[in-house]
């Protein structure tokens, strides 16, 4: 799956005639956009539809946290090397330098299975994962504020996760067109919202 | 001038490649009735703008690109950028250690004499003989030896011969926002468009 980082900052710049350039930074940190296309199948377009009429996915402030969208960073997936069973609070032997951990964030596990496919829209079910909120880590493993329920086996998957909102209206294009037609794509653009 | 060139000039020397050079004359044209044109300069230097492909191919190198990015705060905070393929090539007659290098002629020198502004974008120069002998200097003169050679003198003398000699570019990223493009998880690509700056901290 294909994933689009973006960081923006914000600069004012006045060029002089002589080339010469006075710049002002007017952000502190940038902002995080991902985009992310996503194919729809069966019954992803009412889940997304559904989202969508709700007004869940464009804000954060007002939605209740059950319904806020939590975005999975993708390209910070990285395998369990060892299982890691229900009731456990610390997952070990993983590297957390360069990835977007942080206390009091998200973390995403997701059973190993090899017919996933990442990238259609609702392609997790309850089962098959679990978000854990970071208390504290190191350079190999995180603590988290409760244990897991689930078990999770060697080659599970385990990822950052922010909460997001949309950036930008989402289209949903139909592949084949017409009323028979069930498949689709929808791209998303979306930022970081804390 | 050391440290600062130092943050990414391996990053870059990897997998980088430039995609397009412009350059904005910076000149408006003014047309008039008559259909005699004339032309205004809008800047003393023209506008020159590269696009740099940047392939990442291992998790610690999409690190250090994005703490390179962090440091730079999209527009705000230069950098140095050696011109790689616009090396410059050295006569072979040269005996080091030297601060003369006499090079084919490529006609800079004449740039350089001409226009005083012109030069401030273009006085320093990168030799670059592997990832860990490599430095920048800045060039005090610069003169015509005859029809096929000119000599620019540096302002401390060459050691030996360097395999890649080539002008390092005073530059900023020209877009605040800038797009990562993953397409796995320790693989990613990444255009930025970067503009040249002149550096007038040593004249």
């Amino acid at each position: 799956m294909q994933v689009k980082e973006s960081l923006a900052w914000l600069t004012d710049v006045h060029e002089a005639w002589t080339g010469e350039e006075l710049r002002v930074k007017l952000r502190v940190e940038p902002r995080r956009y991902y985009e992310i296309s996503f194919v729809l199948k069966r019954y992803d377009k009412a889940i997304l539809d559904a989202a969508l009429f709700a007004n869940v996915l464009h804000e954060t402030a007002t939605v209740p946290d059950r319904l806020r969208w939590s975005l999975p960073i993708w390209c910070d997936m990285q395998k369990l090397g060892a299982d890691l069973a229900a009731g456990v609070g610390t997952v070990s032997g993983i590297v957390t330098a360069g990835y977007d951990f942080r206390a009091g964030g998200l973390v995403a596990l997701i059973k190993a299975r090899a017919s996933y496919e990442f990238n259609r829209f609702a392609c997790l079910r309850p089962e098959d994962y679990e978000l854990m909120t970071i208390d504290t880590f190191d350079a190999n493993s995180i603590t988290f504020t409760d244990t897991t329920t689930k078990d999770f086996n060697a080659g599970s998957l385990l990822l950052p996760v922010r909460v997001a909102r949309l950036d930008s209206p989402v289209d949903i294009v139909d592949a084949l067109g017409g009323a028979q037609s069930y498949d689709g794509t929808a791209a998303f653009q979306c930022e970081v919202a804390e | 001038m050391t440290e600062l060139y130092q943050s990414i000039d391996v990053l870059i020397f990897r997998r980088i490649k430039a995609l397009r050079h412009s350059t904005d004359s910076a000149l408006v044209q003014i047309g008039n009735a008559t259909g005699k044109d004339t032309r205004d300069r809008r800047m003393e230097t023209p506008d020159m703008r590269l696009s740099l492909e940047v392939t990442l191919v291992t998790r610690a190198e999409i690190d250090d690109f994005k703490a390179f990015l962090d440091t730079r705060c999209g527009r705000l905070v230069p950098f140095w950028l050696p011109a790689w393929d616009y090396e410059l090539h050295s006569k072979s007659s040269m005996v080091y250690p030297s601060a003369n290098l006499n090079f084919d002629r490529t006609e800079f020198v004449d740039a350089y004499l001409h226009s005083a502004a012109l030069h401030h974008k273009r006085k320093f120069l990168w030799f670059w003989i592997s990832d860990a002998d490599h430095y920048a200097d800045y060039i005090s003169a610069a003169a015509t030896v005859d029809a096929d050679t000119e000599q620019v003198t540096m302002h401390t003398a060459v050691d030996y011969e360097y395999p890649l000699i080539c002008f390092l570019n005073y530059c900023r990223l020209d877009a605040d926002r800038i797009e990562i493009v993953y397409e796995g998880n320790d693989l990613a690509r990444c255009v930025l468009p970067v503009k040249i700056l002149q550096y007038d901290a040593i004249t």
